[in-house]
C-alpha cells in the first residue's frame, strides 16, 4: 500500500464523494416514500461516509508519520526532525489538510447526530442526513479537485520536508482556530434540521427543539474561539490590543452574532409559535455565515494581517454559498405560508417584543460590520481603494454595543405575554437605583482611583457626525460602567426572585438547596443568566480600554521610572542564547503602591531563521485591577541602556473571566433534562456521561495544538509595539497603514517592520511642521493611495460605508415596529372576540392537563 | 441487538448472528486494541495503519449492509423498526403549550405576571392545552378504524388465496400473537409502533398516532402513506397487533384471549370505534369500551361477570 499511498488516499476522497451522494440519494427517497428501509440504509451509509472519512484522515497521518515526502501537502508542513507529536498536529496545519480535518470535525458532528436521532424526528431524518451528506459532498469536490492533500510533488520525493516555521509554534494561536472550527462546523447541522423542517414542511416546534442544544453547542465553541483569538492577540501580539477589527476575525464573530439571535428568538417561537420565517432565515443566515467566513479567511479577497496560502478554492465557496442562499431562499418563499405565526402579541411591554428588539439590534451589528467588512472590495467597483481599519470599527459598533447590553438586561425584566405597568415596575426599580447608584459612585470616586468617567476622545471625522461620535466615545466609560450596574442587578435580581418563589412553594427548603434546585429546574433561563453574567464581566473589561496608560521611555540600568502606582527599576539587560536564536532580556523589578510587586522580563528574539526581524515578546504582570504591559525598544548591547514603551491596561482580566463564567453558563444551559419516567440511575449515569464526554472531546479537539495554518506568511509576526511618542502620534498612526506591502493591513500603531518605521518617520515631520491632522491623512494617501488611509474618508460613494448599515437598521427597526404594531393589533381584535372568557366547565381533560401539569413540575 | 421475532430455525445460524451483532462493538475493540499493541511494539505507524484497516472494514461493512437493507436482502430487525418511529408534531405542541403553562405559574410566582393576567391567560392556554390533547384522541379513531380494516381486507385476502394454508397460517399468527402480548407491557412506556419488522411499511402514520395516548399506534403502523394496503404478510401483522381483529380465518385456530392480561392488549384488542370509549369509575380515564381494567389505574372497569368469556 505504501507504494500507492497517494493514489489510495486520492480514491478515498472519491469513495467519500460517491458514497456521501449515494447516501444522499437514499435519504431522500426513504424521506418521499417514508420507509423505514430507506431510512435504515441512508443511516448506514451515513455512518459508511464518516468512517470513509476518518480513513482518509488516518491515511494522511500515516503519511506524515511515515514522512512520506511525496505528498506535497507532507512535504510543505513537516520535517523529519519532527516529533511524532507534532507531525500528528501538522495534519491540520495547512490549507488541505485543515479542509480535511474541517470535514473529519463534521462527520464526527454528522456521527454524532445520526446517531441521537434514533427513534426521533422520524420525519425530519432523511433530510437532515441529506443536508448534511450534501455538504459533505462539497468538502469532497473542493478536497479533490482545488486542495487535495494526496496529491503528490510534481518533481519528486524529497529527502525532507520544509517543516514548520518555529515562530508559528505558541500555544494560544495554535488553539483558536481549531476552537474556532469546532463552533462553525457545529452549525451544520442545525442547518440540516432547518432544512429538513423546510422540506417536510414540518414547522412547528420539533425542529426547534431538535436544534436548541447543538446550536448551544456551536455557539459556545464560537465564543470560545473568539475568546482564545483575543487572548492571542493580546498575550502574544504584543501590542496591547485584543481585537484588531481584521476581516478575519470579523468573518468569525458574524455568525456569534445571528447564532445568539437565534437562541433567544427560538423561544419565542418555543413558547409562543412566533417568528417561524425569522428563526429558520437566522439559522440558514448562521450558516451561510459559517462558510462566508471561511470564505473570507481562505480565499484572500480582502487584505487581513491573517495572511493566508493563496489558492483557487474561492471560487468554489462563491458556487456554495451561492446554492446555499438560493435553496434557503427558494425553501422560505415556498413555505411562507406555512410560516404564519400562531400566536399574537398581547403587549409591547412583553418579553417576545423584548426579543424582536434585541434581534433587530444583533442584526444591525452583523450587517454593519459585515458590510464594513467587505467595503473595500464595494468600492473598488467604483474604482476607489480604501481601507477599514480598527479606529472605524471602533467608533461605530461601540453604540451598538453598547444598545445590545442594554436590550440584554432589559429583556429578561419582562414575563411573556404581557407585563403590566406595575409588574414592570417593580422589575426595573432595583436595576434602575443600581444604575443611578453607580453612576453616582463613577462620578464620585472614579476619578479618584483614575477610572474617570468621561474621557476625552479623538475625532473620526471633520464636520458634525465626527463630532457625535466624538461625544459617544467621550461618555463611554460612563455609560458602560452604568448599563453593568443594571444588567448585574438584573440578574441578582432574577435568581432572588427565583428563589424566593420555589422557598415559598417550598417551605422546607434552604437557600442553598433551593438556589441549587432552582437552577436544575429551570437550565436552560438560568444557565442563560450566568452566560449574561458573563458577558456583563466581559463589558466591564472592555470598558478599561478607555483608561489606558501608554509611557515611553528610556532608562540607564540602575534607574526608574513610575507610572500610575508602578514604578519600575531597569536591572539590565542579558543575552541567551538556543539553538534557534538569540533572546536579549531586560530586567526590570516592579514595586506598587511602594510594596515590590516582582519583575519584568520584556525580551527581543533575534531567530536564525530570519535574523532581520527580530520578534517583541511582552512582558505582563496580571492584576484584576490592571495589567502592566512591557515591551522593551532597543537595547545599547555596550551601554546597556534601553528604551521601554509601558502600557497600563485596566480591567483585562475582566475579559477572560467572563469568557470562562460565559463557557460555565452555556455548560449550565446544555445540561441535558431528565423526564420522570425514564430517570432512572442509568439513564442518569448515562445523560451525564454523554454531556462530560462530548465536551471533553469538544474541548480536547479545541485545544489540540494545531498550528494556526493561516500564519503562513509573516504578516502577524510584524505585529508588535512600537515607539508613539506624543498624543498626537497615537491619534494618527492608528488611522495609517505600514506600505510594506506584506503585512496585510497593520496600522502604523501595530506594525513593527522597517518600513512602518520609515512611514513613521515621515509622519513624525509632518506632525513637527505643525500640519493639521486631516493634512497628514492627505499627504499620505496622496503619497501612497488612499488604500492606506485606515478610515475610509467621509465623501461621496464612500459615506455609504455607514449610510447603508445604517439604513438597513432604520428599516430593520421601522419593520419591528410595524411587526409588533401588528401583532398589537391581532391581539386586540383576538381579545375583544375572546374577552368574555367564561370559565369553561371542569370536564375530564381538566384532569388530565392538572396531572400532566403535575409530572412536569415533578421532573 | 436482540429482536422480537420468533427464534430462527438453527442453532448456528443464530450463533452467527449473534457474533454478527456483537461484530458493532467487537470490532472496532479488537482493532484499537491491535493498534494499541501494534503501537507499542512496532511504533505510531503500524497503529495508524491497524486502525485505517479497521475503518477501511468497518466502512466496507457499513456500505455492505446499508446495501443489503436497500434492497431488502436483510430483514430490518425489529428493533430497528421500532426506532424509526417518531413522536407526533401534536405531542410536541402539547408540551409546548403545557411548558408555557408552567412558565405563567412560573412568572406569577415571580410576580411578573399580575394574578388576573394569568388567570386570563391561563385559561386561554388550558383551552388550548385541551383542543389539542383532545384532536390526539380523536385523530387516532380513523387512523385505527383504517388499520383494522387494512388488516382485516389483508387476512381476508390471505386467507381466500390460500385456503388450504388456512390452518397453517393461523395457527403461525398465534406465536407471535402471543408472544407480542407479553412483550408489549415490557415496552410500554416509550413503545411506539412495533412495525411489522419484515415489511416495507412506511412509518408516516407515527404521525397521527402518539405513543403516550395512543391506544394501540400498532395499528396505525400498518397503514401507508396514501392509506393504500402494503405487502403485509398476516402472521406479521397479526404480530404487530397482537390479538387486534379476530378475522374468521385466524379465529377458529387462535381463540381470541378470554380477558386480557393487562391493559396494553386489551386497548389494542379494541376493534369498536374510538368514539365508544368509558370513562373509568375510579379515575375518570377514557379506556376503550371493551377494556376490563383502566389503562391509567389499574381499577376494574365493570362487573366481573361482564370481563367473562363469551360463549
Amino acid at each position: 500500500m505504501w507504494q500507492t499511498l497517494p493514489e489510495f488516499g486520492t480514491g478515498v476522497l472519491y469513495a467519500i464523494l460517491v458514497a456521501a451522494a449515494l447516501t444522499m440519494a437514499v435519504s431522500i427517497v426513504a424521506g418521499r416514500t417514508g420507509r423505514p428501509r430507506y431510512l435504515e440504509s441512508a443511516r448506514l451509509g451515513a455512518y459508511g461516509t464518516i468512517g470513509l472519512v476518518g480513513l482518509a484522515v488516518l491515511l494522511l497521518a500515516y503519511a506524515f508519520v511515515t514522512h512520506d515526502f511525496r505528498l506535497r501537502y507532507v512535504a510543505h508542513t513537516s520535517d523529519r526532525s519532527m516529533p511524532t507529536a507534532f507531525l500528528i498536529t501538522a495534519l491540520w496545519g495547512g490549507q488541505d489538510g485543515s479542509l480535511l480535518w474541517w470535514l473529519f470535525l463534521m462527520s464526527l458532528y454528522t456521527g454524532a447526530c445520526v446517531a441521537w436521532m434514533k427513534g426521533k424526528y422520524r420525519e425530519l431524518q432523511p433530510y437532515v442526513i441529506a443536508t448534511l451528506m450534501s455538504v459533505t459532498m462539497f468538502f469532497g469536490v473542493l478536497m479533490l479537485f482545488a486542495a487535495n492533500p494526496f496529491w503528490t510533488v510534481t518533481s519528486g520525493a524529497r529527502f525532507d520536508g520544509q517543516g514548520m516555521n518555529p515562530l508559528l509554534q505558541n500555544f494560544y494561536m495554535i488553539i483558536h482556530p481549531p476552537s474556532l472550527y469546532m463552533g462553525f462546523v457545529g452549525c451544520a447541522v442545525p442547518f440540516a434540521f432547518a432544512m429538513a423542517a423546510l422540506v417536510t414542511g414540518r414547522l412547528d416546534n420539533e425542529w426547534i427543539a431538535a436544534v436548541r442544544k447543538w446550536m448551544l453547542f456551536a455557539w459556545m465553541f464560537l465564543s470560545i474561539g473568539n475568546g482564545l483569538g483575543m487572548i492571542w492577540a493580546y498575550e502574544e501580539l504584543g501590542w496591547g490590543g485584543y481585537w484588531a477589527w481584521d476581516p478575519v476575525e470579523n468573518g468569525a464573530c458574524l455568525p456569534w452574532f445571528t447564532a445568539s439571535a437565534y437562541l433567544h428568538s427560538t423561544m419565542t417561537q418555543e413558547r409562543r409559535g412566533m417568528l417561524k420565517v425569522w428563526n429558520v432565515s437566522l439559522i440558514c443566515l448562521t450558516f451561510f455565515l459559517t462558510i462566508f467566513g471561511t470564505f473570507l479567511t481562505r480565499s484572500g479577497l480582502i487584505s487581513s494581517v491573517h495572511s493566508f496560502a493563496q489558492s483557487g478554492i474561492g471560487t468554489y465557496f462563491v458556487y456554495f454559498m451561492g446554492i446555499v442562499l438560493g435553496v434557503c431562499a427558494g425553501l422560505i418563499v415556498y413555505r411562507l405560508p406555512r410560516l404564519r405565526s400562531e400566536g399574537q402579541i398581547e403587549s409591547i411591554a412583553s418579553r417576545e417584543a423584548a426579543f424582536v428588539l434585541n434581534n433587530w439590534a444583533r442584526l444591525g451589528i452583523a450587517v454593519f460590520i459585515a458590510v464594513a467588512t467587505v467595503f473595500p472590495k464595494i468600492s473598488e467597483l467604483w474604482g476607489e481603494e480604501i481601507t477599514v481599519g480598527p479606529p472605524f470599527f471602533n467608533r461605530w459598533i461601540v453604540p451598538f454595543g453598547l444598545v445590545i447590553f442594554a436590550l440584554m438586561g432589559a429583556g429578561t425584566l419582562f414575563g411573556w405575554r404581557k407585563t403590566s405597568e406595575k409588574a414592570l415596575w417593580r422589575a426595573f426599580a432595583v436595576p434602575l437605583a443600581a444604575t443611578a447608584l453607580a453612576v453616582v459612585l463613577h462620578f464620585a470616586i472614579g476619578p479618584g482611583l483614575g477610572f474617570h468617567p468621561i474621557v476625552a476622545s479623538g475625532r473620526l471625522y471633520p464636520g458634525a457626525l465626527g463630532e457625535i461620535l466624538r461625544a459617544l466615545g467621550a461618555v463611554l466609560p460612563a455609560v458602560s460602567i452604568a448599563l453593568c450596574a443594571f444588567n448585574l442587578a438584573v440578574i441578582v435580581q432574577e435568581y432572588v426572585r427565583g428563589v424566593n418563589a420555589r422557598r415559598r412553594a417550598h417551605p422546607d427548603e434552604g437557600l442553598a438547596t433551593a438556589l441549587v434546585r432552582l437552577v436544575a429546574k429551570a437550565r436552560r433561563r438560568y444557565g442563560g443568566y450566568i452566560v449574561h453574567a458573563g458577558i456583563v464581566l466581559m463589558f466591564f473589561g472592555f470598558t478599561g480600554q478607555s483608561w489606558n496608560v501608554d509611557k515611553e521611555t528610556a532608562l540607564k540600568p540602575g534607574e526608574s521610572y513610575v507610572v500610575g502606582d508602578y514604578k519600575l527599576t531597569y536591572n539590565g539587560s542579558r543575552m541567551e542564547v538556543d539553538p534557534a536564536k538569540r533572546m536579549v532580556f531586560a530586567d526590570l523589578s516592579v514595586e506598587r503602591g511602594g510594596q515590590p510587586y516582582g519583575t519584568v522580563s520584556p525580551a527581543k528574539f533575534i531567530y536564525r531563521r530570519m535574523p532581520e526581524s527580530p520578534t517583541t515578546e511582552v512582558a505582563m504582570m496580571h492584576s484584576l485591577r490592571d495589567d502592566l504591559y512591557v515591551v522593551v525598544g532597543v537595547v545599547n548591547p555596550e551601554t546597556k541602556n534601553a528604551t521601554f514603551q509601558i502600557h497600563i491596561n485596566p480591567l483585562v482580566a475582566w475579559i477572560w473571566m467572563g469568557l470562562i463564567v460565559l463557557i460555565a453558563g452555556s455548560v449550565v444551559a446544555m445540561w441535558p433534562e431528565l423526564q420522570l419516567q425514564e430517570a432512572g440511575a442509568w439513564r442518569y449515569v448515562r445523560a451525564l456521561g454523554s454531556v462530560t464526554f462530548s465536551m471533553l472531546i469538544g474541548l480536547m479537539l479545541a485545544m489540540t495544538p494545531a498550528r494556526a495554518f493561516a500564519q503562513d506568511g509573516t504578516s502577524s509576526l510584524h505585529a508588535g509595539a512600537v515607539e508613539m511618542r506624543t498624543q498626537a502620534e497615537r491619534d494618527i498612526f492608528p488611522q495609517l497603514r505600514c506600505t510594506c506591502g506584506t503585512c496585510g493591513r497593520l496600522p502604523l500603531s501595530n506594525c513593527a517592520c522597517s518600513y512602518a518605521d520609515q512611514n513613521r518617520a515621515e509622519v513624525r515631520k509632518y506632525i513637527e511642521t505643525g500640519l493639521s491632522t486631516e493634512q497628514i491623512l492627505e499627504q499620505y494617501a496622496n503619497s501612497y493611495g488612499a488604500n492606506h488611509i485606515a478610515i475610509p474618508p467621509n465623501r461621496g460613494k464612500l459615506k455609504a460605508i455607514w449610510v447603508v448599515p445604517l439604513a438597513v437598521i432604520a428599516s430593520g427597526a421601522a419593520g419591528a415596529a410595524l411587526l409588533l404594531r401588528s401583532w398589537k393589533k391581532n391581539a386586540a381584535l383576538a381579545s375583544a372576540g375572546n374577552a368574555p372568557a367564561a370559565p369553561a366547565e371542569r370536564d375530564e381533560y381538566d384532569r388530565r392537563l392538572d396531572e400532566e401539569l403535575k409530572r412536569l413540575d415533578d421532573d | 441487538m436482540t429482536t422480537e421475532r420468533p427464534p430462527a430455525p438453527g442453532r448456528g445460524l443464530a450463533l452467527g448472528r449473534a457474533l454478527v451483532d456483537r461484530s458493532t462493538w467487537l470490532l472496532p475493540l479488537a482493532v484499537v486494541a491491535g493498534a494499541a499493541v501494534l503501537g507499542a511494539l512496532r511504533g505510531a505507524g503500524a497503529a495508524i495503519l491497524v486502525l485505517a484497516g479497521g475503518a477501511l472494514l468497518g466502512v466496507i461493512a457499513l456500505l455492505w449492509r446499508a446495501l443489503q437493507v436497500l434492497l431488502g436482502e436483510s430483514p430490518l430487525s425489529l428493533e430497528a423498526a421500532l426506532d424509526l418511529s417518531a413522536a407526533t408534531a401534536a405531542d410536541e405542541q402539547k408540551q409546548a403549550v403545557l411548558r408555557a403553562l408552567k412558565d405563567l405559574e412560573y412568572e406569577r410566582g415571580l410576580g411578573k405576571l399580575s394574578d388576573e393576567d394569568y388567570r386570563e391567560l391561563a385559561a386561554r392556554y388550558r383551552a388550548e392545552a385541551k383542543a389539542v390533547m383532545r384532536s390526539i384522541d380523536d385523530s387516532l379513531g380513523p387512523a385505527r378504524l383504517r388499520a383494522e380494516r387494512l388488516i382485516e381486507d389483508r387476512l381476508g385476502q390471505k386467507a381466500a388465496e390460500k385456503p388450504k394454508k388456512k390452518k397453517k397460517r393461523a395457527a403461525a399468527a398465534d406465536a407471535p400473537a402471543a408472544d407480542g402480548a407479553t412483550a408489549a407491557p415490557a415496552a410500554d412506556a416509550d413503545a411506539p409502533s412495533p412495525a411489522a419488522p419484515d415489511e416495507d411499511v412506511p412509518a408516516e402514520p407515527a404521525a397521527e398516532a402518539s405513543p403516550a395516548d395512543a391506544p394501540g399506534p400498532a395499528e396505525a403502523a400498518a397503514v401507508t402513506k396514501a392509506g393504500e394496503p402494503r405487502d403485509v404478510d398476516a402472521p406479521a401483522a397479526a404480530a404487530a397487533a397482537p390479538a387486534l381483529v379476530v378475522p374468521p380465518a385466524a379465529a377458529e385456530a387462535a381463540a381470541p384471549p378470554a380477558e386480557p392480561r393487562d391493559e396494553k392488549p386489551a386497548e389494542a384488542g379494541a376493534s369498536a370505534p374510538a368514539e365508544a370509549k368509558a370513562a373509568c369509575p375510579a379515575c375518570s380515564t377514557r379506556n376503550d369500551a371493551d377494556a376490563a381494567f383502566c389503562k391509567a389505574c389499574g381499577a376494574r372497569m365493570r362487573p366481573a361477570p361482564a370481563a367473562s368469556p363469551e360463549p
